[in-house]
């Protein structure tokens, strides 16, 4: 099975991209090795690194863009939006009437039995409508060159800050590559962020205040919460830093208390709020989850997306889209078995070697079996694993992801493996696509695991755009010298009712235990 | 038979030092289903707490607030009076068979599946031996008093059934989650029952001490209502709160605080039949 390279077919570059490969060319192999050594310079001078099991390390960015063309790019952006709208439309139904089991569109099991089914959440209804404020869609290019969904992202999705830092770190270590090219912008996506989120506020709040929760700094995407926050001009907070009080939730600053209408909130549903979630949960806001039913907080994304993100929910998309939009879906999924049907589990069971077999409750790459790279003991594990709960795994035959040139230590090119994480926000009257995204790359020879938790790298993403006259004139490498990343705004609240940690306790609970007797009818 | 019924129900904490924030679920408010009829509701908290009531993805009303101001002790009443009839015979019974299609069991998967405290427990009962599903219930309902003694303090509210099982001992909430472990092995959907069950003489007017208590329910082509923890069908005496999967769906009160530990709760219920 060979991958397609998307930059280069035999050799030659494909069309739009003479001008780039000629420029990549006299930069050549030393330019390469020097300029990766501006790179992790700026990098860590920026602060921008990606935790990796507990390490910090820069995301490299690797010196040769992806391109996308233009029609392509439109293609894309209409398949996210009615991905997103359909999603949207089951959420609702799903915490609402449920009126796709009437219709029996999906298996009642299957979302009844998912731990991503958040029966708490049922009834809570959104102000504008809107439950997806932010979306991730992962795609990966087939041999075919077909631009495929892999998996959808309706939670937290991370990754954007490496969008806007990768365009801002090329242009300030390999500015030459920009020369002829219109690309399109993507600063504005914290913009497009605040303007939805404000939009996402509980009616009659003309001016509300959002802010944006974070587990904290030990999180690997804390960078990304503290520069979103930052570049909308909002409060990064953690749990503790809000309580709620009747209903309402407030922010403790020390000028006193200020009712908060948003939370744009980086944190799992789990640790959102101990009274319906984990008990011990310190992280989140207790009460915040009745505050949002009663319509006084909109959190964003809304409580139980990942209903809608279950890998096992996944292979229903394009029947959902039609459901509920009566359309069919322009966005091919992967191919993907379900283990609950016994002849496909047969075949899966029969044919581990060639498929690719994925926990559904897993993210970040772990726990992947590749069926071609496994071992025989491995392939047995997991044989054993899917036969003793074949609901919690599905199975995708393996798709050789498309490759881009990449820069390797020694300076030279290599074709790498990538995919591509295009970000979506909605505002709740249009769901607008960030041109681009991220596309992670795979930087060891043949993995095709491109997670940045499993040590991938990234690509600056370009969609060129249709205004065909040339140079763009965004791209300016002064704009940098004011160094924006190293400001230390990440503001450090202190409350005075900090509730310690060891003092939280749950309430004591009464056993029903109404003794038998012997009663008469009366 | 129909029965007005007042419940009284009552629940004290009181803390070994000052909580300075508690925040509270209730489901104490009995439901208007099946042949019931919640005629009034009253839910007093003090310290005095402002309370926003819902209506949860189970159809039960949740009380809920939260007390903010230092406290040693919290109340909590909540007061119903109610019109009670004994269920309505079913009338439709279905085979193991028609149980069986994929229909019927997709559509009660929730109530099919194992939970925390619905665990699985090792039991040599066979109520695919019976001739029908009702039939198996009506076995299971008079069982299993041979398989639990009822035993307060041997077991606590987190216990699941399997525990109960194991020390043949328990109280109703025992009893309910053991039966629908053994119902939903057997592929029948049931489901977990939560309220009150008056036991006096049925005197009009007279206060009667009691607990709040749990039963079952098990699709036999319709929901039966049984109580195993007695042994008898469901009749006016039964006072409906709250269905769910199991305990921690219908918890009559679940919160947490910060501040001090808590010292001592107390519960009561009164009921009194007024007609």
């Amino acid at each position: 099975m060979n991958a397609l390279d998307e930059f280069l077919i035999d050799g030659i570059p494909t069309r739009d991209l003479e001008m780039l490969w000629e420029t990549i060319g006299k930069i050549g192999t030393h330019g390469f090795i020097s300029r990766a050594k501006q790179r992790d310079l700026y990098l860590s001078m920026q602060g921008i690194t990606f935790t990796l099991s507990g390490v910090e390390r820069p995301l490299p960015v690797d010196l040769v863009p992806r391109v996308i063309a233009v029609s392509e790019w439109q293609n894309l952006e209409r398949g996210i939006k009615q991905r997103i709208k359909a999603l949207e439309a089951f959420l609702a139904d799903v915490y609402g009437d449920q009126e796709l089991f009437k219709d029996g569109i999906v298996p009642k099991a299957l979302i009844q039995s998912s731990e991503h089914f958040h029966r708490a959440a049922h009834g809570i209804k959104p102000a504008n409508g809107v439950r997806i404020h932010v979306a991730g869609i992962d795609l990966v290019r087939d041999q075919h060159g077909t631009l495929r969904v892999l998996e959808d992202n309706l939670r937290s999705p991370s990754g954007v800050s490496y969008v806007l830092e990768n365009r801002r770190t090329m242009a300030h270590v390999v500015p030459e590559l920009f020369n002829g090219y219109a690309i399109r912008s993507v600063d504005e996506y914290p913009e497009r962020l605040i303007a939805a989120l404000i939009a996402a506020a509980p009616s009659g709040v003309s001016n509300p205040n959002v802010v944006v929760l974070t587990p904290g700094v030990h999180n690997s995407a804390h960078f990304e919460h503290a520069f979103l926050a930052r570049r909308m001009g909002v409060e990064l907070v953690e749990g503790r830093d809000l309580y709620c009080r009747n209903n309402k939730v407030f922010m403790r600053t020390t000028q006193g208390s200020e009712e908060i209408h948003v939370v744009y909130r980086r944190i799992d549903d789990d640790y959102l709020d101990p009274i319906h979630f984990k008990p011990d949960s310190l992280l989140g806001i207790p009460g915040v989850l009745n505050a949002a039913r009663a319509n006084n907080v909109t959190i964003a994304n809304g409580v139980g997306n990942g209903i809608a993100d279950d890998k096992a929910i996944y292979a229903y998309v394009p029947k959902l889209i039609e459901y509920y939009l009566n359309e069919k879906a322009l966005l091919p999924n992967v191919d993907t078995y379900d283990l609950k049907e016994s002849d496909q589990l047969d075949y899966v069971m029969s044919n581990l070697s060639e498929l690719v077999v994925k926990p559904v409750a897993g993210s970040g790459g772990y726990g992947i079996t590749i069926g071609p790279k496994a071992s025989k003991k491995e392939l047995e594990v997991v044989a054993k694993e899917i036969s003793t709960n074949p609901r919690n795994w599905v199975a995708q035959p393996l798709i050789a992801l498309s490759t881009i040139p990449t820069v390797q230590e020694d300076g030279t090119l290599s074709p790498r493996h990538v995919d591509l994480r295009p970000f979506a926000v909605n505002d709740g009257k249009e769901i607008w696509v960030l041109p681009g995204g991220l596309t992670r790359v795979a930087l060891v020879e043949g993995n095709v695991v491109v997670n940045s938790s499993q040590g991938g790298g990234s690509k600056d993403t370009w969609v060129l755009s249709d205004e065909t006259q040339a140079p763009a004139p965004a791209i300016e490498v002064a704009v940098l010298e004011s160094d924006p990343l190293k400001s230390d705004v990440v503001p450090q609240m202190q409350g005075p009712d900090v509730l310690p940690i060891s003092r939280l306790h749950q309430q004591e609970e009464q056993q029903q235990q109404s003794p038998n007797t012997e009663v008469k009818d009366a | 038979m129909t029965w007005r019924l007042k419940v009284i129900h009552t629940t004290n904490f009181q803390y070994e030092s000052e909580v300075t924030a508690s925040f509270n679920e209730a489901r104490m408010s009995p439901k208007n289903v099946d042949n019931q009829f919640l005629i009034q509701h009253k839910f007093k908290v003090t310290p005095s707490a402002s309370i926003y009531e819902y209506v949860d993805y189970f159809n039960t009303t949740v009380n809920s607030f939260d007390v903010q101001t230092p406290h040693t002790a919290l109340k909590i009443v909540a007061e119903s009076v109610v019109e009670t009839q004994t269920p309505i015979e079913p009338t439709r019974f279905i085979t193991w068979a028609e149980l069986d299609s994929q229909t019927t069991q997709d559509k009660f998967a929730e109530y099919l599946e194992l939970t925390q405290l619905v665990d699985q427990i090792t039991t040599s009962f066979a109520l695919r031996d019976q001739d029908s599903p009702l039939a198996a219930v009506h076995f299971l309902n008079n069982s299993m008093r041979e398989q639990i003694m009822y035993t307060p303090g041997a077991t606590n509210v987190y216990s699941p059934a399997s525990e109960a099982w194991e020390k043949r001992a328990g109280v109703c909430q025992d009893f309910t989650h053991a039966s629908l472990s053994i119902l939903r092995a057997s592929g029948i959907p049931a489901r977990y029952i939560s309220g009150y069950l008056y036991h006096g003489d049925g005197d009009i007017g007279e206060v009667v001490v009691g607990e709040s208590h749990s039963w079952v329910e098990a699709w036999v082509g319709q929901w039966l209502p049984f109580d195993p923890t007695n042994g008898r069908p469901v009749a006016e005496d039964h006072v409906i709160v709250a269905k769910g999967r199991d305990y921690h769906d219908v918890s009559p009160l679940k919160g947490i605080f910060s501040g001090g530990a808590s010292r001592k709760t107390e519960v009561t219920v009164a009921l009194t039949r007024l007609s």
